[in-house]
């Protein structure tokens, strides 16, 4: 007898209870409290405010595939927005708008820009990221192609945070996720699009934090992490974040 | 009116939009997996229900960041899975899984075993059902996904939050482990079958 196909059977054979139909609950507490994007946010981060931890999930075309790449820190925002229009950022969900004078005067950390792209079209603050994320987003422009999970030409994240390579190398996919250096610095490189999602304190993964990332270059230098998300290729990209000041 | 019934990426389209009848029509649809699945994990009649119908209120208010194109199912799982971790019995209150008592799984035409082979067919598989209960966690789990929901190997990736990579040696790992527990049955052969 095939152990694969007894299993399939014992499967069938399985004891599962009888459940009550669900259509009418969740109907009655959908109609009861319908969807607020923003709401959203504060049970899930006053619950779990300590020790946040971020898990990007990269997936192949049309099927999730999980490959979990444990980053402590990483921003969640919302997408995607098919198309960009003047204050975009605000559909992404960034946090607050805010000015690159602004965001310099609210963390503490020192703020780069890339100057290979000059300054950014659009600046945001993010509180709700422990440590408090600054995010840098350009329109997309003729060298900058608009790209497809954002919308955006490129986002630049910047927080305080550090890899943990541990989670890292354990569950990382070896086929999407290459080791880099970035101006002597050591990061990682995640090709296509992909899915981003918080780890709770816990370590359980939080779907509803789910969002999707363009290709991103992430590395980080001293306590901060840096993470660009965009259509580019890796050498572009590279070419970018050596140009930070 | 519907001349036929609509698929997954219409009735999100439509829910999203804001028509719970199109979100009803999910929740028919996928109820039964989604109890099973959150069964399978929490071991319990009770957290398995409110483990389900949780995941559907939160797909729901996640509609909007829901991939349009991607497949639904692999998505509910996913939050199926980690809401039934989250009210995962404890080891000592979970009731391991049972074959049902009465057992009625034969095709038609398949000869009818005496009564002597079907009892002792019946020994076998709980004994290797009680072998599945006593595996580790993860090797568990991958192994509940895979046969016991029937999923392939990235749908159980996606939906346990792993790696494809991941799923398959905790698959190989776990049926090692049944094959080496099972020693002296029948079962632990490699089996005839292509």
């Amino acid at each position: 007898m095939n152990l694969e196909t007894t299993l399939f059977e014992i499967g069938a054979g399985l004891d599962v209870p009888e459940h009550a139909d669900f259509v009418a609950p969740v109907h009655a507490r959908i109609a009861a409290a319908p969807a607020r994007r923003r709401r959203r946010w504060a049970p899930v981060w006053t619950r779990r405010s300590i020790a946040l931890a971020a898990a990007l999930v990269v997936v192949s075309a049309g099927i999730a595939v999980g490959s979990y790449l444990g980053v402590r820190g990483v921003h969640i925002n919302i997408g995607p927005a098919p198309t960009l229009s003047p204050g975009a950022g605000g559909a992404l969900d960034l946090g607050a708008r805010s000015t690159l004078a602004g965001a310099r005067a609210r963390v503490a950390f020192p703020i780069r820009v890339p100057r290979a792209l000059g300054a950014p079209d659009e600046v945001y603050v993010d509180r709700r990221v422990p440590g408090t994320q600054v995010t840098l987003l350009y329109h997309p422009r003729s060298d900058l192609a608009e790209a497809r999970a954002s919308g955006a030409g490129l986002l630049l994240f910047e927080f305080e945070g550090t890899f943990n390579r541990a989670t890292m190398e354990k569950f990382a996919n070896p086929a999407q996720i290459q080791s880099v250096t970035v101006g002597g610095f050591p990061g990682f490189w995640i090709q296509g699009v992909h899915e981003i999602a918080f780890r709770n304190a816990n370590g359980d993964f939080e779907p509803e934090t789910l969002r999707l990332s363009d290709s991103a270059l992430l590395w980080q230098i001293g306590s901060v992490t840096f993470r660009i998300e965009s259509g580019l290729s890796l050498e572009r990209t590279l070419q970018i974040a050596a140009s930070l000041r | 009116m519907e001349g036929r019934p609509l698929d997954d990426a219409e009735l999100v389209e439509r829910a999203a939009a804001g028509d719970l009848g199109a979100y009803d029509e999910i929740v028919r649809r996928y109820q039964g997996l989604l109890f099973r699945a959150a069964y399978l994990v929490s071991g319990g009649a009770d957290e398995a229900e409110d483990a389900a119908q949780e995941a559907f209120v939160k797909a729901y208010r996640s509609l909007h960041r829901f991939r349009r194109g991607s497949p639904l199912r692999p998505w509910l799982l996913r939050i199926v899975t980690n809401e039934a971790r989250n009210r995962r019995r404890s080891a000592s209150r979970r009731t391991g899984l049972a074959l049902r008592a009465a057992e009625d799984r034969r095709l038609a035409g398949d000869a009818a075993p005496s009564p002597e082979a079907a009892a002792l067919e019946r020994e076998d598989r709980e004994r290797l059902l009680a072998a599945v209960n006593e595996l580790g966690d993860g090797e568990r789990m991958a192994i509940a996904y895979r046969f016991f929901l029937g999923l392939d190997e990235a749908e159980t990736a996606s939906a346990l939050g792993v790696a494809r990579g991941t799923v398959k040696s905790r698959v190989s790992r776990g049926l090692a482990r049944l094959r080496l527990e099972l020693g002296a049955s029948d079962l632990a052969g490699e089996g005839v079958e292509p």
